[in-house]
């Protein structure tokens, strides 16, 4: 059975990689001050492995390239799998079962291109208990071919935009980790932030930049495409109280405490007021 | 009814007033194209206003029509998208014309999209 609010994220580089796995480092340290076990991992098979074996976590939030049947990790490499024939459409047969029931009991969120045609099914079968990803290609960046390519977590610029799309999708676990949502409140999220994106593209202050049609075509297609399986209900990470509560209300417990005290010592006499 | 096509036509993206959204006597009309021949008062401009008026597309395949579009941005605005996937991780112009010219799966994808956007634009007359 996975602990209970212990999230795990994947975070390798190459390959584009780092502008996901940028995302999962800025919601791993707010998560931390909100109090929640976060493992992070620079996304190597061994690492990954060892991290699930030692920590049990109930959330998987990993980035990396894949097809209907495969999530590579690091370095391109194979990841969790499902075997699985040519798709007429996705290509790329997959030949072996791979790590299918290591996900029993967790909620599996994959940035991933078309995890959720074959994978993501077959995780559920084996008992995974609920799933995000793609169904399709998961456009994370789109450029003018006269722009530069922009760095991690940079945000969008008027020809180039690869901040929007992972930010979309790195709703749902901001939800789910730091605000205890459900996974369908996460998805819901999620839907409403590519919406806000669009529309800002669409017909709000960026409707003007020349990367406008395109950032809101491919921003569509990506919502378009977001599938989600299992359990919608389900809360992976209990609602955690922001650490501002937590200590204001330490605080309170405290003077409570303390003027209880001083009460009991002034009815016994042990001390009294000046005018007394 | 001038006034209303021309308020339609400024509450859309400059990119987006210079793509077909109808088909009429053999040619595509783009906002602009249609706001002119309102303008200058004639019958196509009559008949184009007729056909915003009850969305009307023509007797054209949408899907044609939405591909016309794409290849028209494409050729304006080149562009190159980054996938996570295995497959084809950069997407440059060219193979997006080729995606968008066969109806490949993401060709096919962002023909979707556009037949949402002609509706939108229409829409919003």
């Amino acid at each position: 059975m996975p602990r209970e609010g212990v999230v795990l994220f994947s975070e390798p580089t190459g390959y584009g990689l780092e502008y996901g796995s940028c995302f999962f480092k800025q919601i791993a340290e707010s998560a931390r001050r909100v109090g929640v076990n976060v493992v992070e991992s620079g996304g190597f098979p061994d690492d990954l492995d060892s991290k699930i074996d030692e920590h049990d976590p109930v959330v998987f939030y990993s980035i990396g390239h894949g097809t209907h049947c495969l999530h590579t990790v690091a370095n391109l490499i194979p990841y969790i799998e499902v075997e699985h024939p040519a798709h007429p459409k996705w290509g790329h047969p997959c030949y072996e079962n791979l790590r299918l029931d290591k996900f029993k009991g967790r909620h599996v969120h994959l940035l991933s291109c078309i995890t959720a045609v074959h994978l993501g099914p077959a995780l559920i079968d084996h008992g995974c208990r609920s799933f995000i990803g793609y169904d399709a290609e998961f456009v994370y960046g789109v450029r003018l071919l006269i722009a530069e390519i922009p760095r991690p977590c940079e945000e969008p610029k008027p020809d180039a935009d690869f901040y929007s799309f992972i930010d979309c999708d790195a709703e749902g676990e901001r939800k789910i980790v730091l605000e205890g949502s459900t996974v369908g409140e996460a998805v819901n999220a999620m839907i409403a932030k590519f919406e806000e994106y669009i529309k800002k593209y669409e017909e709000g202050e960026w409707k003007d930049r020349p990367i406008a049609p395109w950032a809101a075509r491919w921003l569509r297609h990506d919502l378009d495409h977001l599938k989600a399986y299992g359990g919608m209900d389900w809360r992976p990470v209990p609602r955690v109280a922001p650490l501002p509560y937590v200590t204001m209300g330490g605080i309170a417990m405290g003077l409570l405490a303390l003027s209880a005290i001083a009460t009991y010592a002034h009815e016994k006499g042990w001390w009294k007021l000046p005018w007394e | 009814m001038l006034e209303r096509v021309r308020r339609w036509v400024e509450s859309l993206p400059a990119v987006e007033r210079d793509l077909p959204v109808i088909n009429y006597a053999g040619r595509d009309w783009t906002p602009n194209a249609i706001l002119r021949e309102v303008e200058a008062g004639t019958p196509t401009g009559r008949e184009l206003q007729r056909r915003l008026e009850h969305r009307v597309i023509g007797q054209v395949n949408i899907r044609a029509l939405a591909k016309r579009r794409l290849l028209k941005l494409l050729e304006k605005y080149p562009v190159e998208a980054r996938t996570l996937s295995l497959k084809r991780p950069v997407i440059r112009p060219e193979e997006l014309k080729r995606e968008i010219e066969t109806e490949g799966a993401l060709g096919r994808s962002l023909i979707d999209v556009e037949i949402g956007k002609i509706t939108q634009t229409l829409g919003k007359y």
